[in-house]
């Protein structure tokens, strides 16, 4: 900027904070980097930082068995966590700006729960899409479900002065119906395909595969350009439904927009590893803490700590119970319940 | 900028739900530069008449500005034409003041290919708020939460400003800054403001032309001295009314009680 800087203070500070913010970004970019390179060094047998790094970037001249841990069991695992992590937090994101209220995720809405019904289907019953192989009927099911339920929550954000509590009060009318019917299935199950839901619910990325890798960067790559697209309309959202009108933007259709996003986003995730709590919640809440909701930063940075908190939650999964890797997703809730509890009590005005 | 080309609004209709709120309002011509202030009581269709000029409640009828008929425009350009400010509302945004005027401008382009900041920053400066540019939204007072907000509103350049009950909440002080400074803009940009007010001293001191709304309909229309009358007082309010000129040339209302409703 080439203006009189001594003769705006407010633009100066301004290009202060605007240069915080693409630090916080870079700063949790790296740190996503970093946490990566720690989850292919740590596990059952550690490998020394030179040793990983050698593995993934020079394959050929790598030791056989770090090649393996890291190629086959590693790898996948921690790039499955990093783009779980970051579409749940974009989800989250966006579900937090277009329903106005900040506690809204993937879960609030009965996402994870239409998806939960969805996997014990496919497990309980054996009921799933016909013609798909084995190890993508449970996916598939929780798809479809999540995808259902975002496909009601849409029709019904379409109709003519709907707003976000509407919506809240429709999703928390899904959880429940949800969670009846899969306690239904879960009272008439098995021995055997119980233990298998319950296992799944507690999520899990040990299940994965390049197959699924390829899917989730597939559907973040298309969906993370439209939601920066929509930036500024999502921030004008925020200085309110009638405002955000004013400026002549057609805010239903922003909201079934960011809706069909989010559904794409969380429904894959869930139906890959499985309810993993609070990372929808906790990584948006700590990227509006760093760096505003001002969207051209807020989408970015809710992304990257929701892969970072995943990439923690999975590396510590292996660490906290020696020789035993525990389910990821009852590891972000206990990381993500003390987190988001000192964020809400910290809160001075109401929600 | 005066003379230029006048608002007006015909035949216009918006149904609420089952309910006819305003059925077949007509306005009378406003001007570039003028403030005309909607009064009536509670429930007369103030906040509808104005969010159905700014295209929020689904309306029937025909406003023109000039030869333009503003509900046959698309959605953008009559976004362009008018700065619409809300009733108060309390916005938790994590936003300062001036990304707040940024995004109004970066929302839906307008073609205008300079600095955003600059924009922004050099509206602020025109309202006399640059010292609040870096403030949260959700941390300003009353008075400095209607400045920043009307910022949002006047910033892309409308020709039409439609401010909902500005002043509501603020103690008289404020009353008069925020007014103070929407006159001052409207006469120098030779904008056309619509403007809700609710209290009757604030329009006989601001408006340049006052319409007088009962159930849905203009009762009285014209300047403030032929439409606050005892007799349209008491039709619309139910008070029995004095008005008195004081010394500066200002009306001033004095409601002595309230009128017996015969049905």
């Amino acid at each position: 900027m080439t203006a009189l800087p001594a003769a705006a203070p407010a633009l100066a500070a301004h290009a202060a904070q605007m240069r915080w913010r693409r630090g916080c970004v870079a700063v949790l970019a790296g740190l996503v980097l970093a946490a990566l390179l720690a989850s292919l060094m740590s596990g059952p047998s550690p490998l020394p930082p030179l040793e990983a790094l050698r593995a993934l970037i020079l394959p050929d001249e790598a030791e056989r068995v770090a090649r393996v841990i890291v190629w086959t069991v590693r790898l996948p695992q921690a790039l499955t966590a990093l783009l779980v992590g970051a579409a749940l937090a974009l989800a989250g994101a966006e579900m937090q700006t277009i329903l106005d209220n900040p506690l809204a995720s993937p879960f609030t809405l009965g996402i994870s729960s239409a998806a939960s019904f969805g996997a014990a289907l496919a497990l309980i019953l054996g009921v799933s899409v016909p013609g798909l192989p084995a190890e993508w009927l449970v996916p598939a099911n929780a798809f479809l479900f999540a995808a259902l339920a975002m496909a009601l929550l849409r029709s019904v954000a379409g109709r003519p002065g709907t707003g976000p509590s509407t919506l809240v009060l429709l999703g928390i009318a899904l959880v429940f119906a949800f969670n009846a019917m899969v306690a239904l299935l879960q009272y008439t199950a098995s021995q055997s395909a119980l233990q298998q839901f319950v296992f799944w619910t507690m999520g899990s990325v040990g299940q994965t595969g390049w197959g699924r890798i390829g899917v989730l960067a597939l559907a973040l790559a298309v969906v993370a350009p439209l939601s920066w697209r929509a930036r500024w309309m999502l921030t004008a959202l925020r200085l309110g439904e009638d405002r955000a009108r004013s400026f002549g933007i057609d805010t239903g259709r922003l909201r079934t927009m960011a809706l069909i996003r989010i559904t794409l986003l969380s429904a894959l995730s869930v139906a890959f590893v499985g309810t993993i709590g609070f990372v929808g919640l906790v990584g948006p809440h700590i990227a509006r803490l760093l760096v505003g909701e001002d969207h051209v930063h807020f989408l970015p940075a809710s992304a990257l700590t929701g892969a970072l908190v995943m990439l923690l939650a999975a590396i510590l999964s292996e660490l906290i119970v020696q020789g035993v890797v525990l389910p990821i997703g009852i590891v972000t809730s206990l990381v993500g319940v003390p987190v988001f509890l000192a964020l809400v009590l910290r809160r001075k005005d109401g929600l | 900028m005066s003379g230029g080309e006048a608002l007006r609004a015909e035949g216009l209709r918006v149904r609420l739900g089952r309910r006819m709120v305003i059925d077949g309002l007509d306005l009378p011509e406003m001007r570039p530069g003028e403030v005309t202030a909607l009064i009536g009581p509670n429930g007369a269709g103030k906040s509808t008449l104005i969010r159905a000029l700014a295209r929020l409640a689904p309306c029937e009828g025909r406003v023109f500005l000039g030869d333009l008929d503003l509900l046959q425009q698309s959605a953008a350009a009559h976004a362009r034409l008018t700065g619409y400010m809300p009733q108060a509302v309390q916005s938790g945004a994590a936003l300062t003041v001036l990304e707040a005027v940024v995004t109004a401008l970066r929302a839906v382009p307008d073609g205008d290919r300079s600095d955003p900041v600059m924009r922004a920053h050099a509206a602020l400066e025109r309202l006399g708020i640059a010292g609040l540019a870096q403030s949260r939204l959700d941390r300003l007072s009353g008075g400095q939460r209607q400045m920043a907000s009307l910022a949002q509103a006047m910033v892309r350049g409308p020709r039409i400003l439609l401010l909902d009950e500005p002043t509501s909440a603020l103690d008289p002080g404020r009353q008069f800054e925020v007014m103070q400074a929407v006159q001052a803009l409207v006469r120098e940009s030779g904008i056309i403001a619509v403007v809700v007010l609710h209290d009757l001293e604030l329009s006989l001191r601001w408006a340049d032309r006052i319409v007088l709304m009962q159930a849905g309909a203009a009762l009285a229309s014209g300047a403030p001295e032929d439409v606050v009358t005892p007799e349209a007082l008491g039709q619309a309010y139910g008070i029995d009314a004095r008005i008195e000129r004081c010394s500066r040339g200002l009306l001033h209302v004095h409601a002595d009680g309230v009128l017996a409703r015969h049905g």
